[in-house]
């Protein structure tokens, strides 16, 4: 084997491995922005919002809890099927009544979460855990008044 | 045959009558008075001259300048061992909680608020309720356990502000409800906890829920019918950043980082409309000047400093104002960019000084009072502690850094007292040395906004104290330390005595000259509220709310406990004049 051939087939390799390199770090950086499921975001998602993001993804949440309330409300009346049962007019009906599950403003669960994060072992939990422990506790305390 | 009937009917009758009669002897019928006493109405002059008025206690503080002192002093320090319970009144009420009212009596009427925002008013003399209202409450979340103040009264009517941020106006006679005004939606996590202050003909009050990314405001209503006269906002929407202090007012470090903040300001130019900064305290006033002195509370949220750089005006401040307009006149800020709980909550006070300096007091959670002149908010003087201090306001760790104050201070929310002719303050203090660290244990559900960055040290020992601080040198006159850390309020009369309560119930009169106990009574639940006293045909009362303390786990109740001397006088003694 000449010299010649053998640099072409180093060369080669280089340029093979180099590209390997450049094929996963692309493929990396694209699984990094591939968007997650929202219930996968964790409290070191949350501390990378900013206060418009955070209210804009907790009046999400708010909202969306509270059109699957309504829509159980229905099916446990039968009513599934009607528009009026599922809809926002039903939805504040049970606001007015205070019987919205998440009925809190966005700036107070942002508050609690903030706080909640600051711990800085605790910002693995899921989001949606600690909106669900943060909620249960904040109505529980209306009942019973233990904060 | 007929005759016999006749006599033994006769004698049958006539034992009958007999019997009858000697029952008649015996049976005494104990009768007491059933008429309700006439609701007088609270004028504007009553108000202002609210110090000299020897038989009521007409608002939170006694009178406008929050000091709790009363004029009164047929209990003294020679008879003080012979007070007794005049008579006891149970609220009833089926849910319990921090009882902290503070009783408002106008000439035979006691006016009561409990936790979960009922209103009654009792007959002072014996305890008889003679109405109650019970607000249905909405949606309402609050901080570290339902309380409420007391009342204001004005004209003929009570106001009441709600856990749902109601502000309730009832008829003083009857309970009937007025007028009732939404203050703010509970939902966005606003409350109402402190007494209002009458002024005029207007009824202010404060917001709380500093906790839940509220924007605090003092408001001044209509006394007639609930409309808004004006409105401060505790939080102001330009300048919260301040001017990036290093360090506290007397040059203690904050150990911030202010290169990160500043960098942080951009991202969170926002932060100030959910910046917290509630009231806790009711406000001082001075007639003169027109000048509304209070404290505001934390910034929000409580823990996370990093989401709202800047010094975050006005939280953890002293804040003067105008009365009249809202208009904001200075502010003292104690604590700048507060990520350790140490706001200011306990009620201002105005003193006059020996030299006549017209002065604002208070006691902080800091471990300090705070004397700042009146008209320009500039300090006087900074006392020494009456609280101790270690590693003050140090960074957390991953292995806990013990501080002290710890989160509850300091001085918490109790009231203070004042002797004007001694110059003390009468300040409760918590000594609970804390854990401030990096990472928690685990979670534990509903401790979420209790400040849980702090924890309590293990195995160690915590206390309170009663500490009298001389106002017009800072130093401390004396200091009396109690089995556990104090919570509730103090008075201070003419009987050269200060009554305060202990959460494991007992209720105290010291000697206010040098702090040496001369009376205890046990009232069976924490005596957490602050004490008052007034004067009925001669005869003087102390009062005070024996129902714990839900924050410091002491036992809750729901008894008004009011102490006079036995009709004889009790031994030797002057008479209210």
């Amino acid at each position: 084997m000449d010299m010649g051939t053998v640099w072409r087939g180093r060369r080669a390799k280089a340029l093979l491995i180099v590209g390997g390199v450049l094929v996963c770090a692309v493929s990396l950086a694209s699984a990094r922005q591939q968007p997650r499921h929202p219930l996968q975001l964790t409290g070191e998602d949350w501390r990378q919002l900013s206060p418009k993001e955070k209210e804009v993804y907790l009046s999400g949440f708010v909202a969306g809890a509270a059109a699957e309330q309504v829509r159980a409300v229905a099916t446990r009346a039968g009513k599934a099927a009607d528009s009026g049962a599922v809809s926002s007019g039903a939805i504040e009906t049970l606001r007015s009544h205070a019987a919205l599950h998440y009925r809190f403003a966005p700036s107070v669960y942002a508050a609690q979460l903030d706080d909640y994060y600051w711990w800085t072992d605790r910002r693995v939990v899921p989001i949606l855990d600690v909106m669900i422990t943060i909620n249960k506790a904040m109505l529980q305390q209306q009942f019973d008044g233990n904060p | 045959m007929r005759i016999t009937r006749l006599i033994a009917f006769g004698t049958g009758a006539l034992l009958l009558t007999t019997a009858t009669t000697q029952g008649q002897e015996r049976v005494q019928t104990i009768k007491r008075s059933q008429q309700a006493p006439t609701v007088t109405a609270v004028t504007s002059q009553m108000l202002m001259n609210a110090r000299n008025e020897r038989n009521n206690w007409l608002m939170f503080g006694r009178d406008y300048t929050n000091q709790r002192w009363s004029p009164l002093s047929q209990i003294n320090t020679s008879n003080v061992k012979n007070l007794h319970v005049a008579w006891m009144y149970q609220t009833r009420i089926s849910r319990l909680g921090t009882f902290e009212t503070s009783p408002v009596v106008v000439n035979g009427i006691m006016f009561l608020t409990t936790p979960y925002n009922t209103a009654m008013a009792v007959d002072a003399r014996t305890g008889r309720e003679l109405w109650r209202y019970e607000h249905k409450l909405g949606t309402q979340i609050f901080c570290c356990g339902p309380a409420n103040r007391g009342v204001a009264a004005s004209g003929k009517s009570v106001f009441m502000g709600t856990l749902d941020a109601h502000l309730v106006s009832l008829d003083a006679q009857t309970g009937k409800v007025n007028w009732d005004v939404q203050v703010a939606d509970p939902e966005a996590g606003y409350s109402l906890t402190m007494a209002p202050l009458p002024i005029d003909s207007t009824v202010i009050i404060g917001i709380s829920g500093g906790e839940y990314g509220i924007r605090g405001f003092v408001r001044a209503y209509n006394v007639s019918d609930g409309k808004e006269r004006w409105t401060f906002y505790t939080i102001p929407d330009k300048g919260w950043e301040g001017q990036f202090a290093e360090a506290s007012p007397e040059g203690d470090n904050l150990n911030r980082n202010i290169a990160a903040e500043k960098a942080a300001m951009a991202q969170y130019a926002d932060a100030w409309q959910h910046g917290g900064g509630g009231m806790w305290g009711t406000p001082s006033y001075d007639p003169d000047s027109k000048m509304l002195y209070f404290v505001v509370g934390n910034p929000s949220p409580d823990l996370d400093g990093s989401v709202r750089p800047g010094d975050n005006l006005y939280t953890d401040a002293i804040v003067a104002i105008d009365a009249t307009t809202g208009q904001y006149k200075w502010h003292y800020q104690q604590v700048p960019h507060d990520v350790w709980d140490l706001d200011a909550t306990s009620p201002t006070v105005l003193v006059t000084l020996k030299n006549g300096t017209k002065a604002v007091a208070e006691a902080g959670k800091t471990g300090y009072v705070y004397v700042l002149d009146a008209k320009t908010g500039k300090r006087i003087r900074r006392s020494q502690e009456f609280a101790r201090h270690e590693n003050y306001f140090a960074q957390p760790t991953a292995e806990g850094t013990r501080m002290l104050p710890g989160a509850n201070g300091g001085s918490e929310w109790s009231s203070t007292a004042v002797n004007p002719k001694l110059g003390y303050m009468y300040v409760l203090n918590l000594e609970q040395p804390m854990h401030y660290i990096t990472h928690s244990a685990p979670l534990q559900v509903g401790q979420l906004w209790l400040g849980s960055a702090f924890k309590a040290v293990p195995g160690e020992r915590q206390y309170g104290n009663l500490v009298a601080i001389d106002l017009n040198t800072g130093k401390q006159a004396w200091n009396v330390e109690t089995e556990q850390p104090m919570m509730g309020g103090a008075l201070a009369t003419a009987g050269n005595l200060v009554f305060t309560g202990e959460g494991d119930g007992h209720f105290d009169a010291f000697d206010a000259r040098s702090g040496k106990l001369l009376w205890s009574f046990q009232a069976g639940a924490g005596c957490n509220a602050p004490p008052v006293s007034y004067q009925l045909d001669g005869k003087q009362y102390i009062a005070v709310a024996c129902g714990g303390n839900f924050q410091l786990g002491y036992p809750l109740g729901d008894a008004v406990m009011v102490f006079a001397l036995p009709s004889s006088g009790g031994g030797t003694g002057q008479s209210s004049k």
